[in-house]
């Protein structure tokens, strides 16, 4: 599906501040003037060292917090108009960041369906994507268990179901891959972007891991309440000083060849992933045979 | 003194319809000053495990003494100040007023100290963990996800114990935060010959600190080895759900199309060097 030049989120000029919990505290300061858009069909991969907004901008995406200065239209709605909040909530489907704050169900399976019930779907069509969501991320098993008996992971992935369930048409997931292990996090993410690619179902994800980031259509890199680098994965990776003088990290390709290039090699500065080392590769090993 | 771990068997909900053997029949010791990497998919019984160590969870069968204590003893407060446990959602265990007291918490609890010696010790564990001054006099519920799990480690290294044990303490971490713990463990290690044991999904993560790695699988322990022999058999480790370094993968492609290249890289720093002999210099 393409809509490619639909928005789904428009930020503009958003600021955002944390009230102060006691009188003589000072307000805590989260968001600083933040302009994006985000396409609908979008990829977006949101990057940022502990501390620097992430989790604050997706509440702020989703309408649980009101800007302070600016706007964010989601889907056409305001966020600050109160009568929308229920609208952009149905568009709109978060995982947090702890599993904990989100799983209310006493049987896993009934808190999948919590969602859809809010929604109003009906009992026959909930079953079915409990059943199906479930399904997706590989908890089926699980259905009749108690959520609190479950790992890190398999809460995770509950949660995950849980906003499948209500078919939402953005999705956000504030590092909701967290705990799970490599295998884990690989099925969400093949989960995920079917969902994208399939249905043109919007993706933002929250995530500390660079090969995760690279699956993005783009990356938006978040520093002090300020997107201060926004690109394709390729055009925010080949900057490895810049991307490590904010605390973060490229993947271990990317690194191999840029250690290459700082002893003299001339490889591509976009090497991201293991296929496109050994397309390069392959390509120098051609050079020398006629080189030769 | 060490940890010794015999025959150690835990099963949650004995006799009733939801038992589970988490952990089968482990036997194993650990010396003082090693540098132990669990690994293991969700749900090896990595968590199961290093809870006995602190006497949280007891044997079903076998026994587990640490520094000649048996977990099953009486003296579990002596055990908890020999070792310290960062747990997999250390975020719960928060809940002072402000980073500085949460920081303090435990120091108060099991030991003697002047105010100055208290301070001292409570900004260095802060400072291991890059927590900010500005952060120590905010309330924990205003911390982020990252910001939560630096103060709850802090709060672990201030007490300063003979064993550090992590579940999966990089959660959650940005990749400086990761680094910077790492080199945090690294120095305690060294200096203070703590024994050092890690929890952590990724063998990418544990391989470049530890000395000694357990492989967790099914409840038991499918390897005890070193980090280079642990990525021998990368099969091996994907057929109990965990995966090897990306450059690993490299090598593993590249073999295909340059007769000969070696197939057992892991670290980028050696995926360099094997590249520079292959690879004409311009
Ligand atoms: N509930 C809150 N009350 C007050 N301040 C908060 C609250 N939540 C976050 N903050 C502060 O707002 C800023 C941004 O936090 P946010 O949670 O958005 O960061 P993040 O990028 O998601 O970090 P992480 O990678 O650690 O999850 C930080 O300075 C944080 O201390
Ligand atoms: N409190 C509990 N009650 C029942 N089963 C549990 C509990 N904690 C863990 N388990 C089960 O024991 C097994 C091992 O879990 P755990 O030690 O947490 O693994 P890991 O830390 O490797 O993910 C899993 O099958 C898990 O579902
Ligand atoms: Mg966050
Ligand atoms: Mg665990």
């Amino acid at each position: 599906m393409n809509n490619n030049n639909i928005t789904m989120i428009q930020a503009k000029d958003v600021y955002f501040y944390y009230k102060a919990l006691t009188e003589d505290s000072e307000n805590v300061e989260a968001i600083n003037g933040v302009n994006l858009q985000v396409k609908k069909g979008e990829f977006l991969v949101l990057l940022g060292r502990n501390g620097s907004g992430k989790s604050t901008l997706c509440r702020l995406f989703n309408a649980l917090l009101k800007p302070k200065m600016g706007t964010v239209v989601v889907n056409g709605f305001d966020t600050l108009n109160e009568d929308n909040t229920w609208l952009i909530r149905k568009d709109v489907g978060m995982v947090f960041q702890n599993p904990d704050n989100q799983i209310v169900g006493n049987v896993v399976e009934e808190d999948v369906a919590f969602g859809p019930e809010n929604l109003g779907v009906p009992p026959a069509e909930i079953r079915k994507r409990v059943d199906q969501s479930l399904k997706t991320v590989g908890m089926s098993e699980y259905a009749e268990l108690a959520p609190h008996r479950l790992s890190g992971g398999q809460k995770q992935k509950v949660a995950i179901a849980g906003i499948l369930a209500m078919e939402p048409e953005c999705i956000i997931l504030d590092e909701a891959t967290s705990m799970l292990d490599p295998w884990g996090r690989k099925e969400v993410l093949d989960v995920l972007l079917e969902l994208n690619k399939k249905e043109g179902i919007t993706v933002i994800h929250v995530t500390h891991h660079m090969e995760e980031a690279c699956l993005a259509d783009r990356v938006a890199v978040v520093d002090d309440g300020r997107i201060i680098k926004e690109g394709s994965p390729a055009e925010i990776f080949s900057d490895v000083e810049g991307i490590k003088g904010m605390g973060l990290d490229v993947p271990q390709v990317t690194e191999v060849f840029y250690k290459l290039n700082q002893k003299g090699y001339r490889f591509p500065t976009d090497i991201l992933t293991v296929e496109d080392a050994l397309k390069v590769i392959k390509e120098q090993l051609a050079v020398k045979r006629i080189g030769n | 003194m060490a940890i010794e771990i015999n025959n150690l068997s835990h099963i949650y909900n004995k006799e009733t319809v939801m038992e589970k053997t988490a952990v089968h029949d482990i036997t194993l010791t650990i010396q003082d000053g090693e540098k132990v990497g669990i690994i293991g998919h969700t749900g090896s019984g990595k968590s199961t495990l290093v809870q006995h160590l602190n006497g949280l969870l007891k044997p079903h069968s076998g026994s587990v003494t640490v520094n000649g204590i048996d977990t099953k003893s009486k003296e579990i407060k002596e055990l908890r100040k020999i070792v310290g446990m960062v747990f997999q959602y250390p975020e719960h265990q928060l809940f002072e007023e402000t980073v500085y007291k949460d920081i303090a918490f435990g120091l108060k609890k099991q030991y003697e100290f002047t105010q100055e010696e208290m301070d001292v010790r409570i900004r260095a564990a802060a400072l291991a963990m890059s927590i900010s001054d500005e952060l120590m006099e905010k309330s924990p519920f205003e911390l982020s996800g990252g910001q939560k799990r630096r103060v709850a480690i802090a709060g672990v290294l201030v007490t300063d114990p003979r064993i550090l044990v992590l579940d999966e303490p990089t959660a959650g971490l940005d990749p400086r935060g990761r680094d910077e713990l790492f080199q945090s463990l690294e120095e305690i290690n060294r200096t203070k010959n703590t024994t050092i044991i890690i929890v952590s999904h990724s063998m990418e993560e544990v391989a470049g600190f530890a000395n000694r790695i357990l492989v967790m699988n099914k409840g038991t322990v499918a390897m005890d080895t070193t980090p280079d022999k642990a990525f021998e058999d990368v099969d091996l480790l994907e057929s109990m759900g965990l995966s090897a370094p990306q450059v690993t993968y490299m090598a593993r492609a590249i073999s295909g199309v340059i007769k000969d290249f070696p197939t057992r890289i892991h670290t980028v720093e050696a995926m360099v060097k094997e590249l520079m002999k292959v690879v004409k210099h311009p």
